[in-house]
């Protein structure tokens, strides 16, 4: 028997202008559980998708009991006993248990479906696992905690030898957080391992045996739990040294252009009080689920507000819907590009205008100013692209931003909210971006940017507010922006 | 040598190519096809089915999809005959069946845009009740002796065609609507991402449900020239017009995923169409035969239409200066 259960050597893997992994080393020991750490973003996620075949790594070996293996999909991966239980649950929700249970690997007999037994065996492992439900409930009427359950019991019961559980706990309660790690540990007992991410640090230190850190896709250290602390895990987990690629202007900044109070929205966020003036960039950092683009999306009317007062320029505003918010001057850069910004097979001419020819009166457009107009914005944010014409579905990520930026750009602003302007761009393009917002700043726009990448909201930033699970934890002002401090808010624990 | 990449967009001309084509090869095959008796003909032909064209035209630009329109027309086309009859003034008739479009196409925009019912299943169930509104009033009788109101479909100006100066109306109507107006702008928006366009600020359901509205009207339009063309108003011809106005469509190059599409080319589409049936009459092909042809022709202006998408846009042809 090898020392290690699984071990990872020298992953490296890269996307196209981004290198998600670089040199990544992890040893997990039979019967053991070993959590691995890291920021948004990291590549923590890349690295589960490597171990269970989902991607190919470019570089480096992994070994399962010692002997080298090589996946081409989940499906080779859980055969040879690897069971990964993904953040965002996989089941058919009107399908019962026992097949779900039993997907793609039913009892048959004679070619055909062998109800009685498939339903008898799913009984049993029900009853053992004491989990009270019918193998013919629909998978659909459960509990998140038990369908999470479920996929373990599922694991091991088709003999797993490693499970790798993606942020098992972001979404049951604590109660619940209490029976998986019972589970845990009596299947840790039984010899089972366990790859655990995670960033919630004291659930770390209740279940981990080992302890990885993951940053900007290297591993940093690894060693057994009681070497660490939450002080030195957080260290190593932003210990970069920020190299100066922002382009921040310090420019005079005026009165409070936008103020909130008491933002709720029921499971969504509680609380947020937040000012924005103008000529500011403002920052809202956390992890991912923290609420910030939740907040936002309510602000700009995307999202429901349950209460709560916004203040715009000294007037009341009540957010209604987008079309409200942008005719007072609100505007959002949505997420999601792809799904929430571009109109894909549209022109860049007509992606730019749209919301301009909304804010107008008439029926009719003037299409020779449009494109004039839209031409002179996109050469001002320096869009590349082979024509105005130009469907923007086919271009690259940086440029399809610059063009959703040329259709706000179109209007008046009194606040720009900008959600991950930055996402999946590469680094000359980041810096265009950067310094449009510069540029914008100067000119006097109120400008919240939320971002997951911590370089850049303290490079960009005037403040940074700072929320951890629906709650604001913090806000600095730059001269005392540090990485400890906005790391240690946003993982905060609200109890 | 200076070798210089010309792009040439095949796409956007090859309907024109297409009917440029079929009309040579027909011209060759059958002596009576380059007529101008049986040219105008197919333009005749063609009318009724092109206006409920443009209609599910722009809804499917939009993204959905309208399949209430036959029965609409048929509906819309013989009321309106009805009224006709009573108030004796063609005008007022066409503009009744005008309103009553109008209607029918906002209760169907009520349930797709405001309680976002899926459009198949809404404008399904509107096929029974059209059918059933007009029925229940004429008993499931046919209405004879319309008058005057054969004009909308038979009659001629300066030698042309009242159905084919319908159609043409309505192409204007459809390509200006589209090219020149911000509603036709929103419907391609509202089609191409319908999330992106709400949070581009769009108000999708207000465009969603005039789009329905003004589909309605272009329904009752070409039922009111069908029942012309017809002399009689009967509320069962309308039937089919709204899968003969998909075909239309989608050879038209209009995506069936939303987003893209032009009135001319559902004006081509359509005139395509006709020249095939025509052509295959003609020749005296059989009528069962000639459906096969049409179901297969269907599938491949799709399956074209899925290829050029998937990256063979353009092809290119290289020019020396």
């Amino acid at each position: 028997m090898s020392e290690y259960k699984l071990e990872l050597k020298h992953i490296s893997k890269s996307f196209p202008g981004v290198k998600a992994l670089d040199d990544v080393n992890i040893a997990l020991r039979p019967g053991t559980v070993h959590a691995v750490v890291g920021e948004n973003g990291a590549g923590k996620s890349t690295l589960m998708k490597i171990i269970n075949g989902l991607y190919q790594r470019d570089e480096g070996q992994v070994f399962l009991d010692g002997k080298e293996v090589h996946f081409s999909g989940p499906l080779e991966s859980s055969a040879a006993g690897i069971a990964m239980i993904y953040q965002e649950l996989n089941f058919f929700g009107e399908l019962s248990i026992a097949e779900n249970i039993f997907m793609k690997r039913q009892p048959t007999s004679g070619g055909k479906v062998n109800w009685k037994k498939m339903y008898d065996d799913a009984a049993a492992i029900l009853k053992e696992n004491d989990l009270p439900y019918d193998p013919r409930t629909k998978i659909k009427e459960l509990p998140i905690a038990s369908i999470q359950m479920l996929e373990i019991v599922k694991a091991v019961a088709f003999n797993a030898q490693v499970i790798i559980m993606d942020e098992p706990t972001s979404s049951i309660s604590n109660k619940e957080v209490k029976i998986l790690f019972d589970k845990v540990n009596e299947l840790r007992a039984k010899g089972i391992s366990f790859l655990y991410i995670s960033h919630k640090m004291e659930e770390i230190f209740q279940i981990a045996d080992d302890i990885t850190v993951i940053r900007d896709g290297k591993s940093i250290i690894s060693g057994p739990a009681s070497d660490f602390n939450d002080e030195s895990i957080i260290t190593y987990m932003v210990g970069r040294s920020i190299e100066n690629v922002y382009p921040k202007v310090s420019v005079p900044i005026g009165e409070v252009q936008f103020e909130c109070k008491n933002l709720c929205s029921d499971g969504m966020f509680k609380d947020i009080s937040m000012t924005v003036r103008k000529g500011e960039i403002v920052g809202m950092a956390g992890l991912v689920g923290a609420g910030r683009s939740e907040v936002c999306r309510a602000i700009f009317g995307l999202d429901p507000l349950d209460s709560g007062e916004i203040t715009l320029c000294g007037r009341p505003y009540k957010p209604k819907n987008v079309t409200h918010a942008i005719k007072n001057k609100i505007l959002m850069i949505t997420e999601d590009r792809k799904k929430e910004g571009i109109i894909g097979v549209r022109s860049c001419r007509e992606n730019i205008t749209l919301t301009s020819h909304h804010i107008r009166k008439g029926v009719w457009m003037n299409l020779a100013k449009e494109k004039k107009e839209a031409q002179e914005m996109a050469e001002m944010l320096k869009v590349r692209f082979a024509g105005i014409e130009t469907p923007i579905g086919s271009l690259s990520g940086g440029n399809q931003q610059k063009v959703l930026l040329a259709r706000w750009l179109m209007l008046d602003s009194d606040l720009l909210i900008l959600d991950e302007p930055t996402r999946g761009i590469d680094v000359g393009a980041k810096l265009e971006i950067y310094n449009i917002m510069i540029d914008l700043a100067r000119k006097g726009y109120a400008i919240i940017m939320i971002s997951s990448e911590m370089p850049e909201l303290l490079g960009m930033c005037d403040r940074i507010y700072v929320m951890s699970q629906g709650y604001m934890t913090g806000c600095l002002d730059r001269t005392d922006f540090n990485q400890e401090t906005i790391m240690q808010m946003a993982i905060k624990n609200i109890d | 040598m200076n070798n210089k990449t010309k792009k040439f967009d095949i796409q956007k001309y090859s309907l024109i190519i297409i009917l440029v084509v079929m009309v040579a090869v027909c011209s060759i095959l059958s002596k009576s096809f380059f007529t101008p008796t049986n040219l105008l003909n197919i333009l005749k032909q063609v009318s009724v089915v092109t206006i409920c064209a443009f209609a599910q035209g722009m809804i499917i630009i939009m993204g959905d999809i309208d399949l209430s329109l036959g029965y609409l027309a048929g509906m819309a086309g013989t009321y309106a005959c009805i009224f006709y009859m009573h108030i004796n003034n063609l005008f007022v008739a066409f503009l009744l069946g005008l309103v009553l479009g109008a209607a029918v196409g906002a209760i169907n925009g009520l349930f797709v845009a405001h309680f976002n019912l899926p459009a198949f299943i809404v404008t399904l169930a509107m096929q029974q009740v059209c059918l059933g509104a007009i029925c229940l009033y004429t008993a499931g009788q046919n209405v004879y002796q319309i008058g005057a109101f054969k004009g909308l479909g038979q009659g001629t100006i300066l030698g042309i065609p009242v159905t084919v100066i319908f159609m043409v109306v309505m192409l204007v109507i459809t390509h200006v609507m589209l090219t020149y107006t911000k509603f036709g702008r929103y419907m391609y928006a509202v089609g191409g991402n319908r999330e992106a366009a709400n949070a581009a600020g769009v108000e999708v359901e207000k465009v969603r449900w005039a789009a329905f509205i003004v589909s309605g009207m272009f329904a009752a339009v070409a039922g009111m020239v069908l029942m012309g063309r017809l002399n009689a108003g009967i509320p069962t011809q309308g039937q089919g017009y709204e899968t003969d106005a998909i075909t239309a469509t989608v050879i038209g190059g209009t995506s069936f995923s939303g987003g893209s599409g032009t009135a001319l080319g559902t004006l081509l589409g359509s005139i395509i169409i006709g020249i095939l049936n025509n052509i295959m009459t003609l020749l005296g092909v059989d009528s069962y035969l000639q459906m096969i042809i049409k179901g297969g022709i269907i599938i491949l202006a799709v399956l074209a239409d899925v290829v050029t998408k998937s990256g063979k846009r353009s092809i290119k042809i290289m020019a020396s200066k």
